[in-house]
């Protein structure tokens, strides 16, 4: 379970734009072993999803991409276009957002799925076909062969996603990029499909990094938690760490601007301010100019990752041994 | 359902069927999708009302049409007792200053083409609410009222990011001095962080004005955060309708039970001990509804009578309605 199957280091990535360089990943570290569920959330333009894109080489011309990205013992920034695509759906799929878009619209689902299934395993039609039956049975959706040979306006969105995830585990891979797989669902279909993605995880033993804003979903789903904010990795931990012992401020300030069914807030402490301007990052820390506890040293230097035990990280100066002493604790019971 | 004091809004068995057409030249009707089909409720002066329901129930629906931005099939909204649904357009100018509309797109609902200012004061313009300076001082206040600042009436929209253009909808929307507010997914388009400051935006407005809302939203843990009254709608239907503790403490109709189980809780402690109810398969189509209960087909208890009577929505005690032959603990 604890052998690393991804690592990422010092991972950088810019956009060329005419307004100037957008930074929009900056200095990202994480490891994925081997059948965990990595959870990252962060809001939007934090970078948590061009982190995965950067490594899976699915960026646009205007990128720029630095650092190091081992998937398996093989650089993955370092392969030819050509070696790349042997490991993009087979070792590493993904599971987009918007079941609507991610599939073609003018191909059968049959198409679509046999295309991965008869490159990479090197299957014939026949055999790709039976395969894709099974994966659609696996998946949950009805009478499969009959749905072969529908297009994706013919299927609902639940059905579409599933067909999605189908799609990922096509060729068993050892990683799956879950990239907001339920934003676009019903809470009830939401809750089908992360049922359906736990049971696959048990049965096959995929690894999974699920992006998403929803803490609710990380917390069903995640054994650790990466929480990113303005390009930067905040703090990283187990799940429990993350919504139990938060360290950071920004980790803080999302916990508690979110309402819970299960309890009665008065008034939900916002965020003031708005996320930072990839273009202009602030200096220092990303998340100074929105920070409770922001001080001097904050505005002028990034705080480095500290560890603070049991590979539990976290990126802020309130760590540092000579910072003003704040009661933790109590930071997390407001939450 | 029944509560005291005189109702500020009253919707009667309100329904609203879009037509299907078909055939060329001349198109006839072949069908009809029943988006709204029989829903009654009422909201109490300064009362938060949460709707609450899948993509496709017909929530949003309800609240275009209870504004009359749809004209309604059959069935009656009340205003302070007065009935809207009679009055022809010129007549109804005057309700519309009493109520107002929120987006859920603040990318969308906005003019690219106005300036913020301009946005705000065409409703003052509308209704004649005031022009040159006075127009000016109103807008600035309104302005300053949804936490931006004077400067910004000469920005477009494009300029601001989208907690701001949010805000800009709600000044636009208090513009003519409204009672009551539908809110259409007012923060589903926006970030968390940014969602608490609108909705406590929202909750002050109230407390300063005394708005009634209708808060439309299928986040169900932010709906129960910020209403007094949850009605839980399913294909066209109320369901369920309670104060909002009751519904989360003691619901009785089995899809608001499952629907309350699928929202996650974020605490792994919580989640890892939780018993979710998993709903079979996907809403039917408002085309075609099933016959009796429309829930019947995914619910876990249905049984011969579902299929064959249609449940009323009944009080079951203290402000408790519930539309089901078999509600969950009665």
């Amino acid at each position: 379970m604890n052998k690393p199957l991804l690592t990422i280091e010092g991972l950088e990535t810019q956009f060329k734009t005419y307004a100037g360089m957008v930074q929009a990943v900056r200095n990202v570290n994480l490891t994925v072993n081997e059948g965990e569920v990595l959870a990252v959330v962060g809001e939007s333009g934090s970078g948590k999803s061009v982190t995965m894109m950067s490594f899976m080489r699915l960026l646009a011309k205007n990128a720029v991409v630095s650092g190091k990205v081992e998937f398996n013992g093989v650089d993955l920034l370092k392969l030819s276009n050509k070696e790349m695509s042997k490991i993009r759906g087979r070792e590493i799929s993904m599971v987009f957002q918007d079941p609507m878009t991610g599939l073609n619209p003018v191909l059968t689902i049959g198409t679509q799925m046999r295309e991965g299934i008869m490159l990479h395993l090197g299957l014939n039609k026949a055999e790709a076909n039976k395969r894709a039956i099974e994966l659609l049975n696996k998946v949950g959706v009805p009478e499969p062969a009959r749905r072969l040979s529908q297009y994706p306006h013919e299927f609902s969105g639940g059905m579409r996603q599933r067909v999605m995830i189908a799609l990922g585990l096509a060729c068993n891979p050892r990683l799956i990029i879950a990239d907001e797989p339920t934003t676009a669902l019903d809470v009830t279909i939401q809750a089908q499909i992360l049922e359906l993605m736990k049971q696959l995880k048990k049965e096959m033993n995929t690894a999974i990094i699920l992006i998403t804003h929803n803490l609710g979903v990380v917390a069903g789903m995640a054994d650790r938690v990466a929480v990113m904010y303005g390009g930067r990795v905040a703090e990283v931990g187990t799940v429990h760490q993350i919504f139990h012992q938060p360290r950071h401020p920004y980790t803080w300030a999302l916990l508690r601007a979110i309402p819970r069914l299960d309890e009665h807030k008065r008034r939900l402490e916002s965020i003031t301010g708005s996320p930072p301007n990839m273009l202009k990052p602030p200096g220092g820390c990303p998340f100074h100019p929105r920070c409770a506890h922001a001080m001097s040293v904050c505005t002028s230097e990034a705080p480095e990752m500290t560890e603070l035990g049991n590979n539990h990280r976290a990126a802020c100066w309130l760590m540092h041994p000579d910072a003003p002493k704040v009661d933790f604790n109590q930071e997390v019971t407001k939450a | 359902m029944t509560t005291q004091g005189a109702p500020l809004v009253e919707v009667k068995d309100l329904k609203m069927h879009f037509p299907i057409t078909a055939g060329f030249p001349i198109p006839r009707q072949v069908g009809a999708v029943k988006a709204v089909d029989g829903v009654s409720f009422s909201i109490q002066p300064g009362e938060t009302l949460g709707l609450v329901g899948e993509s496709g129930c017909g929530k949003t629906t309800v609240g275009r049409t209870l504004l009359r931005l749809y004209p309604p099939t059959a069935g009656k909204v009340l205003y302070d007792g007065k009935d809207l649904s009679t009055l022809r357009e010129k007549d109804f100018l005057p309700y519309r200053r009493k109520m107002q509309m929120i987006f859920q797109d603040p990318y969308a609902s906005l003019d690219p083409r106005m300036t913020c200012g301009d946005i705000i004061g065409e409703a003052i313009d509308i209704h004649n609410l005031g022009s040159g300076k006075e127009r000016m001082d109103r807008i600035y206040s309104l302005l300053d009222l949804v936490g931006l600042l004077p400067e910004h009436a000469s920005r477009f929209p494009h300029e601001f990011s989208g907690g701001q253009r949010q805000r800009i909808g709600i000044a636009r929307a208090l513009a003519v001095e409204p009672n009551f507010i539908v809110c259409d997914e007012p923060i589903s388009a926006l970030d968390v962080s940014i969602q608490a400051q609108v909705v406590n935006l929202m909750e002050d407005l109230q407390d300063k004005l005394g708005l009634a809302y209708l808060f439309i939203a299928h986040d169900l843990s932010m709906v129960k955060h910020i209403s007094r009254r949850i009605a839980v709608m399913y294909l066209g239907r109320i369901v369920e309708i309670t104060d909002s503790d009751t519904l989360y403490a003691r619901p009785m109709h089995p899809y608001t039970l499952a629907l309350l189980s699928a929202v996650p809780i974020p605490d792994p402690v919580v989640e890892g001990t939780r018993q979710r109810i998993i709903l079979e398969g996907d809403p039917p189509s408002p085309v075609n509804p099933p016959s009796g209960c429309r829930f019947r087909t995914r619910c876990p208890y249905a049984k011969e009578k579902c299929k064959e009577e249609d449940p009323k929505l009944i009080e079951v005690g203290g402000n408790h309605g519930v539309a089901c032959h078999f509600p969950v603990g009665a």
